[in-house]
């Protein structure tokens, strides 16, 4: 049976686009399908702000996965931006220097901001 | 959790990727009674659900009952995490190349958390049967 993930959409100040990630953990048992999910939600938008909070661990298969989802936006000329990591997946980001490659902002406040 | 002969626990898990919560359990455990910092901890049980995602994903020749066997080992300066199962041997590439964000790669990330997140990692084929040990010094 196909894992069903938990994300819900919301449309912010600015025109942006809030997803909220309702999983503990982005890994190899759960990326496909949020990458499936993710991306029908993301649809046609061009801002895009990733809430992970709540989620406690990400492995490789989830920083492609969000590699994948700041390429499809960046292609469009927008931005895929993350916010609210906890500090245990902000140290995955830092040890492979995503955080360079990623815009992370502290809260979802600040990260639907940085659009204006 | 079991003991072995030698005093180090043990955990046997089937190669699945609902096996995934009890390897992160496993270290969670074991990092923190080895008293690695949060971050460590977190760094170091990635690197061990790698190893054990790869031998999911790709492992050649495993008999289908396998079973993966999770150890740890701790001495007063080191926490060995020791992950087996049997199959075809597994080499690792010799050198890992930098990654090229600018290409927006999607994959390839595995050795490199694994290798990162570690003090020395060891790969080892005897009788049929991969070992991976992650190690990693405990702080003085």
């Amino acid at each position: 049976m196909k894992k069903m993930i938990e994300i819900k959409g919301v449309i912010a100040d600015q025109d942006v686009l809030v997803i909220e990630l309702r999983e503990d953990n982005l890994d190899a048992s759960n990326v496909r399908e949020f990458k499936d999910a993710v991306q029908a939600v993301i649809n046609d938008r061009n801002r895009v702000v990733l809430d992970m909070a709540g989620v406690k661990f990400v492995d490789s298969s989830g920083l492609g996965a969000l590699i994948s989802c700041l390429r499809l936006v960046n292609g469009r000329g927008g931005d895929f931006k993350l916010c609210a990591m906890s500090k245990n997946v902000r140290a995955l980001f830092e040890l492979m220097r995503m955080h360079r490659v990623f815009n992370i902002l502290e809260s979802r406040e600040e990260a639907v901001r940085s659009f204006a | 959790m079991q003991s072995n002969p030698a005093g180090d626990t043990v955990c046997a898990l089937p190669p699945v990727v609902a096996s995934l919560p009890a390897v992160r359990g496993f270290v969670a455990v074991h990092a923190k009674r080895a008293g690695l910092a949060e971050a460590d901890c977190a760094l170091l049980t990635v690197a061990v659900a790698e190893v054990f995602t790869n031998i999911v994903r790709h492992a050649q020749g495993m008999p289908a009952d396998a079973q993966v066997i999770l150890s740890a080992h701790c001495s007063t300066s080191m926490l060995v995490l020791q992950v087996q199962h049997p199959g075809e041997e597994f080499t690792p590439p010799e050198q890992l190349e930098d990654t090229d964000f600018a290409a927006f790669p999607e994959g390839g990330f595995g050795l490199t958390i694994i290798h990162k997140a570690c003090d020395r990692v060891e790969y080892l084929h005897h009788r049929g049967i991969n070992t991976v040990r992650l190690h990693r010094a405990r702080p003085t």
